[in-house]
């Protein structure tokens, strides 16, 4: 058998794929409360907590960032939705010789940008020259730290119920949570696939952002009980994980989430789905019932003015279902990788 | 002396006290009783040959007799015949009949003003009335079904546990002064007993929408007045789908539809299906099978329904099960949200839900196109096969368990890709099933597409039991459910549908599988030629999609000049162009229909399952014509080492023939542009498939077998029949209502493999 590309496309087949040959020898490797097998966005030690991802995107630069911006907010935004304040990254690329020398400079500027916004350190790295047909991948790695405003977040689950753990984790959602979404969903997709071939006469940029910035600010007023930064896979992915992580189904109301109107009319064309579409600034997140609005409104002061409630965690089952604007209900199932044609 | 075993349905059918009549008419002793085996045992003291011929012809309506076994036994002693007490351990399969129409005693009972079920609309004997819609569990008794609110009164005890009355042990038994009734709900007000029916039949009469309660669940009933059948389409959200009709007899049947005898056989028999017949003039019952040539109709089949009728002024009837788009059908008072202008309930519990069953016949074959009432839970011998669970697909769905060698087909679930549907029918189906045949399932089989929310499901189920999962390929589990009702283990198959998920990730629909469980040969030996679906579902939705895809591959998409105004807002066939490399390919039969269906500017969009490949249908004229199909030969991944996806699965490649299709189509569309009718280059189009299939499946020296949807089709099969004799579904459905049966014959093999 050959490796296929469905293995490492972000949805049930790469689950499927990594439980198989990777898990099984390292599932219970642990240093913290968090072990490998449990595939929570970062893996935790001593107070800190650790994640590590690779970007391959083509073209490396498109509306609004590139490869660079990618590498630092998409780290970045593993530790953040542990709670973490990013704090350590390193960064490791590997080019394609012949990569224009301009290029490369764009990309940098957005590594700097970010890392300077996030007031994070760049403090170590490594550089490959090849001949393969890569453009150009990036790996980074981050460390995140603890700090008061998670602290405070998990102080205030605690006045309504256990919370076990000690980082926001995608297991914490329990029935009646409300789920927010911190912004509109599958700007990212929508702005690569328009980058490349398609001749499409509308305005979308990526949303390619480090969610620190705000998740700050929601932690700072309490309650959240589950984070997930919804990237390959979209919304669908992150709220069924949230969802069979944590042992609960999920209610969504469809006209709840917010998508741009250009963005849903492009897809609406193309028959994609936007709840499986990547985003790369956005969170996804549960928060005890009660403070949901309060979370709402330091979500929406802090710059995320399309955050929005869509819907609630349930133990009456344990799917994601979503209901539709005309009313009907339909289980929004983990996305394999590319969209599927089911209708007979 | 003489033991007689006799095998089938024959337990709670009313068997026993059958032949306890026979045997005293004959003058003969001995016993009858039931074994724990599901069988009935009768011992007589002579004249056996005459008895068994009788036994055979006599029998009633709904027993079926599979194996008689006759053995000579030692003289005993019987001074007289009697029905002995249920012998042996509790073992073996043995379910309750399904749900029989009205019997013809009953009906005459029923009018007779004398009798004193005159009018009552629950009455029933040991030959009809509700059966597996009122069982809660097994064993099939009284108690055991939502007849259990409903005491008898002392008249029905009578006839309840009097041998030689026709009522004997009848679960289903009711009068007046004991059993449900109903009530009319209507502007406020309730009216009671008969009242209730004869004024919902002014109100239907005077076109007003009725809910009625029956025996598997609401109906919505309305008159067939084009007016009135739209404002339902409007509120129901079906703007194009067809309608059921119930007609007041068969007579009137035939003053609209023809009817042949094969089809008056089956719309009289107790199953009593909707029977989709063609229309005499396909302009007529417009609103009713909007630009269908044919109608399905159905004949009354419960006391209710001869009631309404003997009140109506109507002959025909709107019989639509009652729900919103795509979500079961209501059984309780949930049916109120539809907000219609009445309801005819009753306060008898409907505790399984069946839709009506759909039947269509192609030449004389039957086709099962919903297996429902009448059929379920008729089991399907499937002799060796291991105990377990099959999930089936995703529409039209149904489930099917194996226990004891013996399959049940569960009814019609429907749309799981609706929520409602998923979680209140097809989950509370598994475990109705499994809990009522108390089944312990050695594996799970389910569909390979990994979106299906019966596939997800499968996968939670299986790692919960902690039993191996099998993914069945859709077109092999098409194949498999006409070989499991064959029994045969090898099969050259052709599976023609809409959509299924294939081991190459691609969409399958026009394929030739070579199936041979004895060899392990699983080979994808022919295909239809590949292309795009632009949009995935979009085009489904939409066939312009599909037809600019087949045109992409013959390079003639200037034959499209003229059709961008069946586009919808926002599309172009330059954005079409431009994206079209990113739709997933596919081989699907359905899609090419609905292309044709597009190109013939018969249907633009699908509002319903099968709609442009329907009215397409509903245009053919055949004629004399030569076709001459084109068939490559390509070399790839096609031979599997298994019909499912489990740990081993592998592939191999293999030759496959290429059935060419794209030029074909863009030579029609050329023909059709300069003039040719719709109905010839439809017509042709059904022959050039056809033939293709006939020519790539008649070198194999093998069964040939069909099945997916596009069988039900009035022309394909037939086609391919004038080269080579083809076998296709006759107990299931042949479209994805019987899929499940199909996954679950991969139990046969599992052993073997
Ligand atoms: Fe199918
Ligand atoms: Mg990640
Ligand atoms: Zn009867
Ligand atoms: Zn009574």
């Amino acid at each position: 058998m050959l490796i296929r590309r469905e293995d490492g496309a972000g949805g049930k087949y790469m689950a499927e794929f990594l439980k198989k040959h990777i898990i099984s020898r390292f599932g219970d490797n642990r240093l913290g409360e968090i072990s490998l097998a449990d595939m929570d966005d970062s893996s935790d030690f001593d107070g800190y907590v650790f994640t590590t991802d690779s970007y391959v995107v083509s073209p490396p630069i498109f509306r609004g960032g590139s490869i660079g911006s990618l590498a630092v907010c998409g780290t970045a935004n593993d530790l953040a939705v542990m709670g973490a304040k990013p704090y350590a990254m390193s960064l490791a690329l590997i080019i394609q010789e012949g990569f224009k020398v301009s290029d490369f400079e764009k990309i940098m500027n957005d590594v700097e940008r970010w890392v300077k916004e996030l007031d994070v350190k760049l403090i170590t790295g490594d550089t490959k020259v090849v001949s393969a047909n890569v453009e150009i991948i990036a790996n980074t790695s981050g460390i995140g730290i603890r700090n008061s405003a998670l602290d405070h977040n998990i102080s205030v689950v605690k006045e309504y119920r256990d919370y076990p753990y000690n980082w926001v984790r995608d297991c914490g959602l329990r029935e009646g949570d409300a789920i927010i979404v911190s912004g509109c969903v599958a700007d990212h997709a929508v702005a690569i696939m328009l980058s490349r071939e398609f001749d499409f006469d509308i305005d979308v940029q990526s949303d390619v952002y480090p969610v620190w910035l705000f998740v700050k600010e929601a932690l700072e007023v309490g309650g959240i009980t589950a984070m997930k930064d919804p990237t390959r896979g979209g919304l669908a992915n992150a709220l069924n994980e949230l969802a069979e992580k944590s042992g609960v189904g999920i209610y969504i109301e469809e006209e709840r989430i917010p998508i741009r109107e250009e963005v849903k009319g492009f897809c609406e064309v193309l028959g994609l789905d936007p709840l499986s579409m990547a985003n790369e600034g956005k969170v996804v997140m549960g928060v005890v019932e009660d403070m949901a609005e309060d979370v709402l409104k330091a979500l929406h002061k802090a710059g995320q003015k399309y955050a929005e409630i869509i819907g609630y965690a349930t133990s009456e089952f344990e799917e994601v279902v979503v209901e539709t604007e005309i009313g009907t209900k339909k289980v929004l199932p983990p996305p394999t990788a590319d969209p599927i044609p089911r209708v007979c | 002396m003489y033991r007689i075993t006799v095998r089938g349905i024959v337990q709670g059918v009313g068997f026993r006290p059958f032949v306890y009549r026979l045997a005293k008419s004959m003058n003969l002793k001995g016993y009858v009783k039931n074994t724990g085996t599901g069988c009935v045992e009768i011992v007589i003291d002579r004249n056996v040959d005459e008895f068994i011929r009788r036994l055979k012809e006599e029998k009633p309506p709904i027993a079926e007799i599979h194996e008689v076994e006759v053995e000579e036994i030692p003289d005993l002693n019987f001074n007289d015949f009697v029905i002995e007490k249920s012998g042996g351990k509790k073992g073996g399969l043995s379910l309750p009949p399904p749900d029989v129409a009205l019997c013809k005693f009953c009906l005459k009972e029923l009018f007779d003003p004398k009798n004193r079920r005159y009018l009552y609309p629950f009455i029933s004997c040991t030959d009809c009335g509700p059966r597996f819609s009122v069982a809660i569990k097994l064993p099939y008794d009284r108690e055991n079904t939502t007849f259990n609110e409903f005491p008898l009164c002392d008249e029905c005890q009578k006839e309840y546990w009097n041998v030689l009355d026709r009522r004997y042990y009848a679960q289903s038994i009711a009068c007046p002064k004991c059993g449900p009734q109903y009530e009319l709900i209507y502007g406020g007000r309730i009216i009671k007993g008969l009242d209730a029916i004869i004024r919902a039949a002014e109100l239907i009469d005077e076109g007003r929408m009725v809910a009625i309660k029956g025996i598997g669940g609401y109906h919505i009933a309305c008159i067939t007045d084009d007016d009135v059948v739209f404002k339902l389409r409007d509120k129901l959200g079906r703007p194009q789908q067809p309608f059921a009709i119930m007609a007041r007899n068969l007579e009137v049947v035939r003053k609209v539809a023809y009817v042949s005898e094969d089809e008056e056989r089956e719309m009289t028999s107790y199953i009593r299906p909707i029977t989709v017949l063609k229309k005499r003039n396909p302009n007529e019952f417009f609103a009713v099978a909007p630009y269908l040539n044919t109608i399905g109709v159905m004949l009354p089949y419960s006391p209710l329904h001869y009631i309404l009728f003997n009140y109506l002024k109507s002959d025909f009837i709107v019989m639509t099960s009652a729900n919103k788009p795509g979500e079961p059908m209501y059984i309780d008072d949930g049916v109120f949200s539809l907000e219609l202008d009445a309801y005819l309930r009753h306060n008898l519990k409907i505790h399984n839900r069946v839709d009506d069953s759909v039947i269509k016949f192609v030449g004389r074959r039957r086709l099962i196109i919903r297996r429902s009432r009448g059929f379920v839970p008729k089991v399907i011998e499937l002799k060796g096969c291991l105990d377990g669970l099959a999930v089936g697909a995703e529409l039209y769905n149904s489930i099917t368990l194996v226990k004891d060698g013996k399959a049940i087909v569960s009814q019609y679930i429907g749309n799981t890709a609706n929520f409602k549907t998923f979680n209140e029918f097809f989950k509370r189906a598994v475990d109705f099933f499994t809990n009522f045949i108390d089944l312990k399932p050695k594996y799970i089989a389910c569909d390979l597409h990994p979106l299906y929310n019966t596939t997800n499901f499968a996968e939670r189920l299986s790692r919960k039991l902690n039993i191996p999962l099998y993914k069945v390929q859709h077109h092999f589990a098409h194949a498999l459910s006409v070989m499991a009702e064959r029994g045969i283990d090898k099969a050259i198959a052709i599976t023609v549908d809409g959509v299924g998920y294939g081991f190459d990730g691609t969409i399958w629909g026009g394929e030739v599988l070579l199936i041979d469980f004895e060899r392990g040969t699983f080979k994808r030996v022919g295909r239809l030629e590949r292309f795009r679906l632009i949009g995935g579902d979009l085009a489904t939705k939409y066939p312009l999609r599909v037809l600019f895809s087949l045109l992409y591959n013959a390079k003639r998409l200037d034959l499209l000049d003229g059709y961008e105004k069946y586009l919808r807002k926002g599309e172009s066939f330059e954005i079409f162009e431009s994206f079209h490399e990113t739709g997933i390919a596919t081989t699907s039969m359905g899609r090419v229909l609905d292309a044709v269906s597009a190109m013939l500017k018969i249907c633009f969009e699908r509002t319903y399952e099968g709609e442009p490949a329907m009215k397409l249908e509903s245009v053919v004229e055949p004629f004399e014509c030569e076709v001459k199909p084109r068939i490559d030969v390509v070399r790839e991944d096609s031979v599997y080492s298994k019909p499912y996806v489990d740990e081993e699965f592998n592939v191999k490649s293999g030759d496959v023939r290429v059935i060419r299709i794209s030029d074909f189509i863009a030579n029609c569309m050329e023909e059709y542009l300069e003039g040719e009718s719709k109905s010839k280059i439809a017509y042709k189009v059904m022959k050039y498939l056809a033939e293709g299939f006939a020519e790539i499946v008649k070198d194999y020296n093998y069964p040939v077998v069909a099945s997916g949807g596009v069988c039900f089709n009035s022309y394909f099969i037939p086609l391919i029949e004038e080269h080579v004799d083809v076998y296709v579904n006759e107990k299931v459905a042949c479209g994805d209502n019987g899929i499940s049966f199909g996954q679950a014959y991969i139990g046969k093999f599992l052993n073997n493999l």
